[in-house]
């Protein structure tokens, strides 16, 4: 007896946090265009946050509030020293910061767990005395409202006058200073925002599979959320959602194939030489992804 | 207290930055002349390795023939990688995420490849190396080969780029690419050239890292960030600067090993130091130090 | 034991009786196979009986004098055991690091599970049913072991598995198998802090660290050593062995070094070593990372201190690199392991089954995934029917009658294996050849011996 609608609803589940992990990255790359190689860190910032929280009994909502403080000065922080240099320098810092939390982390295990992280993290909504898969189910539909919720702060923030400052910045920032707009302000505020909201996604998320390890912070998990931003359409509120199902689905898809075909290569060597052989054609062919900018129409890339 | 012995720390330190400046003297020169970083240059560090122990130890031709024959071959696979690859999107107009991203996709397929094609076991050479002793100092005939090595490496790059018409050729397109063209220096050819340089070079040092630690298709990410210090803190496009900034790297992180233990902390967090010299770099002085040291300032955007 | 042209196995029924592990596990298995295909064949016409067990109990005895006797009355209960409700294929799932660093390691332990099944089902698989090892990669990363675990339970409709191999990957998937009702038996996660979820769904068939760095440091002082520097690699496996020696050994130890093994070159770190002027190294690392240490060891000249190694240094596959296998042989390497002294029956059969099967030696925890994949199979032959409480409830009962090539399999209250025999081994050379050899052993009740 197989549930593999379970196993797809989980797959789902997992593609809806991470729908919003590359919504945060659209917002700051997409429309403001800075390249954040750190998305990872805040997203783990938040998780441990959160995870911290609720295993010692304070309420969901603290740690979430919580999670999502922490993470968003976390983005403010870095941004002193990473807004003002330029866009390839930007994207080394963020890496680095990310690789130093996780280092710090391993290390350090009075901090949190150290390499082992913190399992038995309560789920917020928790039906499973119910049965498996009505918590499932219950949990799809949170995570679908969370999107919901973080899309409409999304589309209301990039169709604001806030947001045709972010896109006039990552046009042309001579022009934009020209005229007046404090870009380093609306970049921090950026940083702030999408990182709080990278936050959000990592203790929901915690709060999903139950467990944070210092393995949220490898680079593996940042390239995997850029894949689905660039695949989706960095530029658009929905394309971080279809980039995620896109790159679970491939994800997910190889481990189940490779027990009907018989691949000459082993599944998971495949599923990252597809990955980045996707990646490759995408931003040579398609470079503004699948979904396309709304509104502003962009200047072609 | 444990004591300590400065000149083989010392030493240590010479050999690690031998190794930094054959990686990074490459990525230095791409970096200027394309003007974007290539997160996929590591990955000829471990092709440069793998094709040398196919020639020296599977058809067994001998190490160094073997290590002359890998460079050629890796420097016409990086030239044809840019053709194939960074040229059409560079043609099509893409920008400078784009080949951030498509140079990070392009890595993860290599590396990839590399391990389906070899990774079910490890690899050694079996080319012996003696150890020696010059007075309270420990090496080994391959440990001095790396210094030798580099020295060679920038003897040769110093005496091309100023001696040589091509070299110059080159250092002009790289500094004003307009006025070049303008004054009838075909890039293409050039472009290739740098390619191939770097694509030799990062074979040299990536055999030599595989002789002293082991050959396995991870063995570039390995100093993926020494190497990104090591071309920003030297100023992109300068192979002097390079080669102070990798000495001054290599003895951060070997005396960085000593502070570390005498500090109490996990020495893991060596890896930390090139980290913040990067930073650093980038904060204090974002044009590097060949902006001080040489008076052939080489323009930057 | 005859071979045929393939290499492969036969067995012969005397051959197989009369070793004493392979023993133990073929009369339990045969045993229960024997009833079921005896009660089930409904495809060889067999009849199906019932047994009945007569048990005495006494209910509120009644008293009836007569003529001064004493009469009670008692109750007699049967019980019925019916034909076998197993499917016709019964799958073992088992999650391993198949690609990466630990792929070539994973890789050998899937060896060990995929003896197992071959044996079992040679043997007329569990009440006739065919045993099937479904394997699915994990990495060694705890999203990925998450994925395998869901995979295997909600898409192939596994109910036992063995593993993960990691200490960080059982903690991850504890939960939502506890949730599920799918036990796990762990081949080799040995850190102390799975201890708090163990017993009822999870298991593991390797006992703590916490004991075993009491063995190596009961070894270490009984050398002689009184400077100590622990070399280990920085994950749940080495930060465990640090921790737990630095806790049994306080002073001793004077240097501690961590390497990340993503980063390739250890030339600094051992030099530090070098610089310490201790009396022996305690070494635990993984074979690659490890095989580069003691090259840069060997030619900083770090050969007149002593090694000493955790059960991952006990790995053929170190002598890969000569260089790397001279060293271990000057540096008289010694160290702890968790299984039963090299020399039983059991380790030694399964070693000559294992290089009939794949031409080579077992690896690491080559035998423990064996075990564990056993042990599986015990528990439902146990439970009767393919559900996963019911085979949890039946894998410390399996355990307890389970004597494999790593030992007798007794588990605590906790799932922990409580037998922590530890072999102490050591490098040697005989002729051309580097080999290990064991020169005593270590338990909870008699401590060290050597010799």
């Amino acid at each position: 007896m197989t549930n593999i609608d379970l196993f797809i609803l989980d797959g789902l589940i997992t593609a809806g946090y991470f729908a919003i992990l590359a919504l945060s990255l659209n917002i700051e790359y997409g429309y403001s265009g800075l390249i954040d190689f750190g998305k990872a860190a805040f997203f783990a910032l938040g998780a441990y946050t959160s995870a911290i929280l609720t295993t010692n009994g304070f309420p969901a909502p603290l740690a979430v509030l919580m999670a999502m403080a922490v993470a968003g000065l976390g983005g403010l922080a870095i941004s002193i020293p990473a807004i003002r240099v330029r866009s390839d320098y930007l994207a080394i810092i963020t890496l680095v910061f990310a690789e130093t939390i996780r280092v710090i982390l391993k290390n350090e295990s009075w901090l949190a767990g150290g390499v082992l992280g913190i399992r038995g993290i309560p789920p917020m909504i928790d039906l499973r005395s119910i049965s498996y898969d009505t918590h499932l189910i219950g949990q799809a539909v949170f995570v679908l409202i969370l999107f919901t919720i973080f899309a409409t702060a999304g589309w209301l923030l990039t169709n604001s006058p806030f947001g045709r400052i972010l896109r006039a910045i990552r046009e042309d920032e001579l022009a934009s200073s020209v005229y007046g707009k404090n870009n380093t302000a609306a970049k921090a505020v950026v940083f702030g925002v999408a990182s709080a909201m990278a936050g959000a996604a990592g203790s929901f998320y915690s709060q999903y599979v139950g467990f944070v390890s210092p393995d949220l912070l490898i680079l593996a998990i940042t390239l995997q959320i850029w894949i689905m931003s660039i695949l989706g359409g960095p530029a658009t509120i929905l394309g971080g959602l279809a980039g995620a199902l896109l790159v679970t689905s491939i994800s997910r898809g190889t481990r189940i194939l490779k027990d009907f075909l018989n691949l000459p290569l082993d599944a998971n060597n495949l599923m990252f030489i597809l990955t980045g052989a996707l990646l490759v054609l995408v931003v040579t062919f398609k470079p503004t992804g699948i979904l396309k900018e709304g509104r502003v129409r962009s200047v072609r890339r | 207290m444990i004591e300590l012995s400065i000149l083989q720390t010392i030493t240590n330190g010479l050999i690690t930055g031998s190794i930094y400046f054959l990686a990074a003297v490459g990525l230095t020169l791409q970096y200027q002349l394309m003007k974007f970083p290539n997160l996929s240059h590591a990955e000829f560090f471990a092709i440069g390795a793998f094709l040398t122990y196919f020639f020296a130890d599977v058809i067994r031709i001998g190490f160094w023939p073997g290590l002359a024959l890998s460079m050629l071959l890796t420097g016409s696979l990086a030239s044809g990688i840019y053709l194939a690859v960074f040229r059409t999107l560079m043609i099509r107009g893409a920008s400078l995420l784009h080949l951030i991203i498509a140079s990070a996709g392009l890595g993860v397929m290599l590396r990839y490849l590399m391990w389906e094609i070899a990774g079910r076991k490890s690899y050694f050479f079996t080319q012996p190396f003696t150890p020696f002793d010059v007075g309270p100092v420990r090496l080994t005939t391959l440990w001095l080969a790396m210094i030798l090595a580099a020295v060679a490496a920038v003897t040769f790059m110093i005496l091309f780029l100023n001696k040589t018409r091509l070299g110059k050729a080159l250092r002009g397109l790289a500094s004003n690419p307009v006025l070049a063209r303008l004054s009838g220096i075909r890039s293409g050819i050039f472009i290739l050239l740098v390619w191939m340089l770097a694509g030799m070079m990062a074979a040299l040092g990536g055999t030599l890292r595989a002789a002293d630690t082991r050959i396995i298709p991870e063995l570039g990410v390995e100093v993926l960030i020494p190497m990104f210090a090591v071309s920003i803190l030297g100023g992109i496009g300068s192979v002097s600067g390079a080669f102070t900034a990798a000495y001054i790297l290599g003895l951060a992180e070997s005396f960085g090993v000593v502070a570390l233990s005498r500090l109490g902390l996990s020495t893991e967090y060596k890896a930390l130091i090139a980290f913040a010299v990067l930073v650093a770099t980038i904060i204090v002085l974002p044009t590097g130090l060949s902006s001080i040291i040489s008076k052939e300032r080489v323009r930057r955007d | 034991m005859t071979v045929n042209k393939k290499g492969g196995i036969k067995i012969s029924r005397r051959k197989a009786i009369s070793s004493a592990a392979a023993a133990g596990a073929v009369v339990g298995v045969g045993i229960v196979a024997g009833l079921g295909g005896y009660f089930a064949g409904t495809s060889t016409g067999g009849r199906v009986e019932t047994i009945t067990q007569k048990e005495t109990v006494t209910v509120g005895g009644q008293t009836v004098t007569v003529g001064g006797q004493t009469v009670t009355v008692t109750n007699v209960q049967t019980q019925t055991v019916t034909a076998s409700q197993l499917p016709k294929e019964v799958k073992i799932g088992v999650i391993l690091p198949l690609s990466g660093e630990l792929g070539p390691i994973g890789i050998k332990m899937l060896n060990g599970a995929k003896l197992a099944e071959k044996l079992v089902n040679s043997w007329g698989g569990i009440a006739g049913s065919t045993v099937t090892v479904v394997a699915e990669d994990s990495l060694a990363l705890p999203d990925k072991a998450l994925e395998a675990v869901k995979k295997l339970v909600e898409v192939d409709g596994v109910k036992v598995i063995a593993g993960p191999a990691t200490s960080v990957e059982v903690l991850t998937v504890a939960d939502y198998v506890i949730q599920r009702k799918v036990p796990i038996i762990s081949m080799s996660a040995t850190a102390a802090a799975v201890s708090r979820v163990g017993g009822q769904y999870i298991f593991r068939v390797v006992p703590s660290d916490a004991i075993q760095t009491r063995a190596l440091a009961d070894l270490i002082r009984s050398q002689g050593v009184r400077r100590l520097a622990t070399f280990v690699v920085s994950n749940d496996y080495g930060i465990g062995i640090e921790e737990g020696v630095k806790a049994n050994l306080g002073n001793i130890v004077a240097l501690s070094i961590r390497y990340d093994p993503a980063k390739g070159d250890y030339r600094e770190e051992l030099s530090r070593i070098k610089d310490a002027n201790v009396d022996a190294i305690l070494w635990a690392t993984w074979v690659e990372s490890g095989i580069v240490a003691m090259k840069q060891a060997s030619d900083l000249g770090l050969t007149n201190i002593r090694s000493f190694g955790a059960e991952g240094m006990r790995d053929t596959a170190f002598f890969a690199d000569a260089k790397a296998a001279e060293y271990l042989l000057q540096t008289n390497m010694m160290g702890t392991s968790p299984s039963a002294p090299s020399e039983t029956l059991s380790s030694k059969q399964f070693a000559q089954d294992y290089k009939q099967e794949f031409n080579e030696e077992p690896g690491l925890f080559g035998d423990t995934t064996y075990d564990a994949t056993m042990v599986a199979a015990l528990a439902i032959a146990r439970a009767g029917v393919y559900d996963g409480a019911k085979i949890a409830s039946q894998i410390k009962p399996a355990a307890y009658h389970y004597v494999g090539p790593s030992g007798h399999k007794l588990m605590d209250q906790f799932g922990d294996a409580v037998l922590a025999t530890y072999d102490i081994w050591r490098v040697v050379k005989s002729g051309d050849e580097y080999k290990i050899e064991s020169i005593g052993s270590w338990d909870t009740a008699a401590g060290l011996k050597l010799g």
